[in-house]
C-alpha cells in the first residue's frame, strides 16, 4: 500500500520530525485533534514514519507475514470446524462425569424413596407437585409468545452487543430477550481514560427499559441504592442477579468480572427473570 | 465470517498491519502491546466481518477500532498499575535501584511471591503482552487474559 503517490498535499509531513508525526497520532488516538483528518491523511503520516524504521520492503513483507500467522494461530475467533473437534471431547469427558452421577443418584434415589414410603411420607407426589410448578413457569403459550418477537429482539439488541464488540468485549453480558413491546430507542457510548459504559433505551408507549454496562476497571463496583426494595436474590450461571423495586420501575444489578450491569425498567419480575435467563 | 470475507480481511491485514501497528506505538510507547493491538483489532474485524466487508471505508473502521482497543489497553495499563502500587511499601532505594535489580518481596511484601501478582505485575510494569505471557505458560491468550481478570480481581481484594 502507498498513501505517498498522488498526495503532494500531504508532503509536508515529510518535513516533520518523527516525534511530532507521532503526536498528531497520539492526539488523533485521545480525539484531542479538533480538525477532522481524513483517512488517507492518517495512513500517510503512518507510512512516514514506517519509511524512518530503514527497513526494506522485502523486512516489512516477511515481518507482517509472520505477524499474520501470529494472527491465526493466537487472536483469530475460531471457526465452527475446530470449535466441534473440541466440544466433542468436553462433551465425552462430561458425558462420563454425568452418567456417573445419574448412577450414583439412582442408587440414592432409590434406597431414600424405599425408607421415606416406609415412613409413610409420599416422596413422588411431592417431586410432581413440584416439577409442575417450574413447567408452569414456562407454559406453552408464553413460550409460543415469546419465539418471533425474540428473533426480531435479537436484532434490536444487536446494537447494544455491536458496541460491546466494538470495544472486544466478548464475556456474555446481555440478554437476548425484550419483553414485548418493547423497541430500540437510542444507545450512549461514554468512553473516558478510566471507564468504559455502554447503555441502550428501548421504549413501549410511555415505559422505558435501560440497559447498561459499565467496565470498572481499577475500581470497586458501585454500591446498589439502597433506597429500592430488594426483592430477591436471583441466581443462576454463578452469577448473582439482585432485583430490586421501587414504586415505578423493576430493577435488576450484576458484576460479572469487571464489569457492573443494570437492567432498569417498567417490566414484571417474570419478564426481568427472562430477560436474566437469556444472557 | 465466509471465505470471501476471511480473504479480504487477510488483504487488509497484509496491506495495513505495519502503518496500524506505527499508529499504535506512536501512542502506547511499546511496539509489543501495538502489535497486540493491531491483531486484537482484526480479531475485531472478523467477528464483525459483515461491516468491514461491507464498509465504505474499511481502512477508517479500522483506526476507529484501534482507537477504541488503544484506549482499552492504557485503562488496563493504569489501572493494574494502580493494584501493583497499591501494595509498594514506600523506600527510595529500592525505588531508585535498576529495573532488573528489584527486590520484589522488599517492595511489595509477600503477595510479590503469588502468581496473581507476578502476572499483573508482567503486564503493567514490564509491558509485556498477552501473547507473550502466554507462550512463555504454555497457554492460549485468551487463557492469560482470563488469569488476569482473576489476579487483578484477587488483588483488588486483598487491596480492600
Amino acid at each position: 500500500m502507498s498513501e505517498k503517490k498522488g498526495r503532494p498535499e500531504y508532503a509536508r509531513y515529510e518535513a516533520q520530525s518523527t516525534e511530532e508525526l507521532q503526536e498528531i497520532l497520539r492526539k488523533h488516538a485521545h480525539n484531542e485533534i479538533q480538525i477532522e483528518m481524513d483517512t488517507e491523511e492518517l495512513f500517510y503520516i503512518m507510512e512516514v514514519l514506517s519509511e524512518r524504521n530503514n527497513q526494506t520492503p522485502e523486512q516489512i513483507a516477511k515481518t507482517t507475514q509472520d505477524a499474520y500467522a501470529a494472527f491465526r494461530e493466537h487472536y483469530m475467533p475460531k471457526e465452527n470446524s475446530t470449535a466441534g473437534k473440541t466440544t466433542a471431547k468436553v462433551f465425552s469427558a462430561r458425558w462420563m462425569k454425568v452418567a456417573v452421577a445419574a448412577v450414583v443418584a439412582l442408587v440414592i434415589l432409590c434406597v431414600t424413596t424405599a425408607s421415606a414410603q416406609a415412613f409413610g411420607v409420599d416422596i413422588w407426589g411431592r417431586f410432581a407437585s413440584w416439577t409442575k410448578e417450574i413447567f408452569q413457569f414456562q407454559d406453552a403459550s408464553q413460550h409460543d409468545q415469546g419465539k418471533d418477537p425474540e428473533k426480531e429482539n435479537n436484532l434490536e439488541l444487536k446494537s447494544l452487543q455491536d458496541a460491546l464488540d466494538q470495544y472486544n468485549i466478548t464475556q456474555k453480558l446481555i440478554p437476548t430477550y425484550l419483553p414485548s413491546g418493547y423497541t430500540f430507542a437510542d444507545i450512549n457510548v461514554f468512553d473516558s481514560p478510566r471507564e468504559v459504559s455502554v447503555s441502550a433505551k428501548f421504549n413501549r408507549e410511555n415505559d422505558e427499559l435501560i440497559i447498561s454496562i459499565r467496565q470498572t476497571i481499577g475500581k470497586v463496583p458501585e454500591q446498589i441504592e439502597k433506597s429500592d426494595k430488594l426483592l430477591e436474590v436471583y441466581t443462576i450461571g454463578g452469577v448473582d442477579y439482585y432485583i430490586f423495586s421501587n414504586t415505578e420501575t423493576l430493577q435488576a444489578a450484576w458484576v460479572v468480572g469487571e464489569f457492573e450491569c443494570q437492567i432498569i425498567g417498567k417490566i414484571s419480575v417474570e419478564e426481568m427473570k427472562e430477560m436474566i435467563n437469556s444472557i | 465470517m465466509n471465505r470471501e470475507q476471511e480473504k479480504i480481511i487477510e488483504a487488509l491485514f497484509l496491506d495495513l498491519y505495519p502503518f496500524l501497528v506505527k499508529y499504535a506505538d506512536s501512542v502506547l510507547n511499546n511496539f509489543a502491546l501495538a502489535e497486540e493491538a493491531v491483531q486484537e483489532t482484526f480479531a475485531v474485524a472478523c467477528r464483525r466481518a459483515d461491516v468491514v466487508c461491507e464498509s465504505e471505508n474499511p481502512k477508517g473502521w479500522l483506526v476507529e477500532t484501534l482507537k477504541l482497543i488503544i484506549r482499552n489497553t492504557e485503562r488496563r495499563q493504569i489501572s493494574a498499575n494502580k493494584v501493583i502500587s497499591s501494595f509498594a511499601e514506600y523506600s527510595p532505594i529500592l525505588a531508585a535501584a535498576p529495573a532488573d535489580h528489584i527486590d520484589l518481596t522488599a517492595l511489595y511484601g509477600n503477595i510479590a511471591n503469588t502468581k496473581e501478582f507476578k502476572l499483573m505485575y508482567a503486564v503493567a510494569i514490564e509491558g509485556h503482552p498477552f501473547l507473550e505471557i502466554s507462550q512463555k505458560e504454555g497457554i492460549s491468550v485468551a487463557t492469560c487474559r482470563k488469569r488476569f481478570e482473576r489476579a487483578r480481581k484477587y488483588l483488588q481484594k486483598k487491596i480492600r
